[in-house]
């Protein structure tokens, strides 16, 4: 019973101390600009970092959906809708949370192992005794990085998602170019696109500032072992919250 | 031509340990009380992630799919979409990544941080082979949670539709709890459960593997953890869509 | 500004008076006074986990004592609070007067060693990236480590670190260098090394030294004045000559490697 108590006390301290760090972050990303060389190269750390692994993920998800879709439609005769189903399913969903939550996954576990590493090797504690701001120099160029990289990933992955279903439908399972197409384009909207990329702006923000958050607040003490739990803790609350955002989000857009 | 000659002596090396660990899994000493040990953290850890994120799946579906069937007034077919689509490829798919993101990283960061402080050369010293007592457990451990973890999101995505689907989208009652058990084979269900194995097996693997051969300092244990969860998603879609393939090829 | 015959100001580089922390029920620094000269070379001596890291980190605000005054130059460090912007900024310029060895130098993985040095003065100075250059070779020139610029810390062996932090923590020509344990994990010959390029740096740039050791020969070799901490109290202070005459029976035992003595091993 009394491990019940701590555990939740524990909970609740780290709930508290996770606003309290998503306050210092906002404030520090909105009120300076953030060291312009770090951003550059952790924008191309998170984005061109992550083209490989998304291309590759989102080709296999697109034919995926075109084939497994075709299983479940099949038995109630209703292939015709494949396109309009890989489309609408792919654009506002699958290829956003994919590229949030794959990448998230990625980034965000570079981020906080990268982040971890720093505190528990005192370099977080050296950038102090220099008189650096280390939430400035190290936190706000990684939230604006990994904020702007994920909407331009998220369009990235829509594109490839959706030539892979093509492929998948027209030349696997042999259905109609010409219907295909245009269903997709009767069923796809620009707003839909437009959602897809602010979901990535908003779960990209938000895994930023999980992965952030586990890696900064790592303990000096717990050594590699810290590492290891703040890469772990990063990877598994940015997926789950990934998701979850992704079904209030719409949910609020389309429900 | 020097890159693919060190990709070739990965890809020998994860043969060769993969060799090690099924022997290691059949012949004795097989460390039961530490695999045990290893499935009830395991799934303690993973309930609660796992669930959160199979659980909108079905949610989604409905949300979206309601739309979509409603053009051709067919929403009554829903729930037949949904149950299939939830059982056969999202629930086992979705589970196995999410097991990946648990389970991998943290056995890939436990025996990463056991490497990095010597503690596996210790156990080869008081001469208990690592491989053995550190990753078959968790390997076994893994192919057994992950189809149960599935047993759950399946009922949970289903649930979740179905909230989606009867008092938010306004299909009835009736009709949606018919065509859901309607088209949904037994098949459907140990195919779902089979690739989650799979995957299961793909994610103790891996794990291992990048923990063992970890670098030499705390840096490198995060990179393994992430390294795992980034090969064994790009795997499980993989194989998923091998499977997807052969299964349709087979008409099943 | 770091020769001390220079300014004419002779307030103590340090001041701690009446300092005391406590971690939980844990007293680590229990009403610790002391005042450490400019250009001296101080080495607080002690025993694991007696409070000297902590010591070390209330100097640059790192940390906050629960009582006392921390008196760098004259002004109160243990009064700044950090979430203050004014007292941020004083904090900040005080910290810029401090270059700090960490104990397994905490340099920065993601640049070169010269990237690491050159950083203090590309963030605090408005020197050209030519005159960063030479600052830079003549900081690591002094170390012994020129060679290794363009090289990454996790190329580098353990001494070869120590020193490029050393160069990094002179980068900007401090006024107090703070040294956390400089010998821990270095071989005798390299801690040696160590000792001879604090006792060169000292005397060709004239900077405060304050460092923190268990290794008695580097307090032998390099100090010219003496503290030790048991217990979180601190049990001698001065002079090194009159330090060692005195021989108080907590020093002779860390001296002598007793095991019997007033330090309790726990």
């Amino acid at each position: 019973m009394q491990s019940i108590t701590q555990l939740v006390t524990h909970q609740v301290r780290q709930g508290a101390d996770f606003v309290r760090f998503i306050g210092l972050a906002l404030r520090i990303q909105f009120t300076r600009l953030p060291p312009r060389d770090v951003l550059v190269t952790q924008l191309v750390d998170a984005g061109w970092g992550s083209l490989a692994l998304l291309t590759v993920l989102t080709l296999f998800a697109g034919l995926n959906l075109s084939v497994q879709s075709y299983g479940s439609f099949e038995r109630f005769g209703g292939q015709d809708l494949l396109g309009m189903f890989a489309g609408v399913g792919g654009v506002r969903e699958l290829y956003p949370v994919m590229a949030a939550v794959v990448c998230g996954a990625r980034i965000g576990a570079n981020l906080a192992a990268s982040l971890a590493n720093m505190r528990i090797s005192e370099q977080i504690e050296a950038l102090e005794v220099m008189a650096v701001d280390p939430v400035h120099y190290l936190v706000a160029p990684r939230l604006w990085a990994v904020t702007l990289a994920l909407p331009l990933l998220c369009g990235y992955a829509d594109v490839i998602g959706l030539a892979a279903s093509y492929a998948g439908a027209v030349w696997q399972l042999g259905l109609d170019p010409g219907s295909f197409i245009s269903q997709v384009q009767d069923a796809v909207r620009l707003a839909d696109i437009g959602t897809g990329l602010l979901k990535g702006l908003i779960m990209g923000w938000l895994v930023a500032v999980i992965s952030c958050f586990h890696g900064y607040t790592v303990a000096k003490r717990d050594g590699a072992e810290g590492v290891g739990i703040a890469t772990n803790l990063a990877i598994v609350h940015g997926a789950v919250m990934c998701i979850v955002v992704n079904l209030i989000l719409s949910w609020l857009i389309y429900g | 031509m020097d890159k693919l000659l060190r990709s070739l002596h990965t890809l020998g090396a994860l043969v060769m340990f993969i060799g090690q660990v099924a022997r290691s899994a059949v012949t004795p000493p097989v460390y039961l009380g530490e695999t045990l040990r290893m499935m009830n953290v395991l799934a303690k850890r993973c309930v609660i992630p796992v669930s959160l994120a199979v659980a909108p799946v079905g949610a989604v579906i409905s949300l979206q799919g309601i739309s979509i069937f409603k053009l051709f007034g067919a929403e009554r077919m829903l729930s037949s979409f949904l149950g299939t689509a939830i059982f056969r490829e999202y629930s086992p798919a979705l589970a196995s990544v999410m097991v990946a993101a648990q389970a991998g990283s943290s056995i890939a960061a436990r025996i990463g941080t056991m490497k990095v402080r010597g503690q596996i050369d210790a156990l080869a010293v008081m001469s208990v082979d690592p491989v053995r007592y550190v990753v078959v457990p968790g390997v076994l451990a893994c192919v057994i949670v992950a189809p149960l973890l599935s047993v759950l999101t399946n009922l949970l995505g289903v649930f979740s539709g179905w909230v989606f689907a009867v008092p938010i989208g306004g299909i009835d009652h009736g009709a949606f709890m018919e065509h859901l058990t309607a088209q949904i084979t037994p098949a459907d269900l140990w195919i779902g459960l089979g690739k989650c194995s799979l995957f299961g097996l793909g994610v103790g693997l891996i794990a291992g593997y990048l923990g063992l051969n970890v670098g030499k300092g705390a840096a490198d244990v995060g990179k393994a953890a992430n390294d795992t969860v980034v090969s064994t998603i790009v795997l499980i879609l993989l194989v998923d869509y091998a499977v997807s393939m052969a299964l349709l090829g087979a008409g099943l | 500004m770091a020769d001390p015959t220079s300014t004419p100001d002779d307030t103590p580089a340090v001041v701690l008076d009446n300092v005391s922390k406590s971690f939980g029920d844990h007293t680590v620094l229990d009403g610790v006074s002391l005042t450490i000269q400019r250009g001296s070379i101080a080495v607080m001596l002690g025993p694991s986990g007696t409070g000297k890291s902590v010591l070390l980190r209330c100097l640059v605000g790192l940390l906050q004592p629960d009582r006392g005054r921390v008196l760098v130059f004259g002004e109160d460090v243990a009064a700044l609070d950090e979430k203050r912007a004014a007292d941020r900024k004083r904090l900040f310029a005080i910290r810029r007067r401090f270059g700090m060895l960490f104990q397994d130098g905490a340099l920065f993985d993601d640049m070169t060693v010269f990237d690491n040095v050159a950083f203090p003065m590309r963030l605090h100075t408005q020197l050209s990236e030519q005159a960063i250059h030479e600052k830079v070779s003549d900081r690591l020139a002094r170390v012994g480590v020129a060679h290794a610029e363009q090289k990454f810390p996790s190329e580098l062996s353990g001494g070869m670190r120590k020193r490029v932090a050393f160069a990094r923590a002179i980068a900007i020509d401090p006024d107090i260098v703070l040294c956390d344990e400089p010998s821990s994990g270095l071989d005798p010959v390299m801690s040696a090394t160590l000792d001879e390029l604090i006792l060169e740096l000292h005397r060709t740039l004239g900077m405060t030294f304050i460092i923190i050791s268990h290794d008695t020969a580097e307090a032998r070799k390099v100090a010219d004045t003496i503290g030790m901490l048991a217990n979180g109290k601190l049990v001698t202070f001065g002079p090194a000559e009159q330090v060692f005459a005195e021989n108080h029976p907590a020093l002779e035992q860390f001296f002598t490697r007793a095991t019997v003595g007033p330090i309790k091993v726990v």
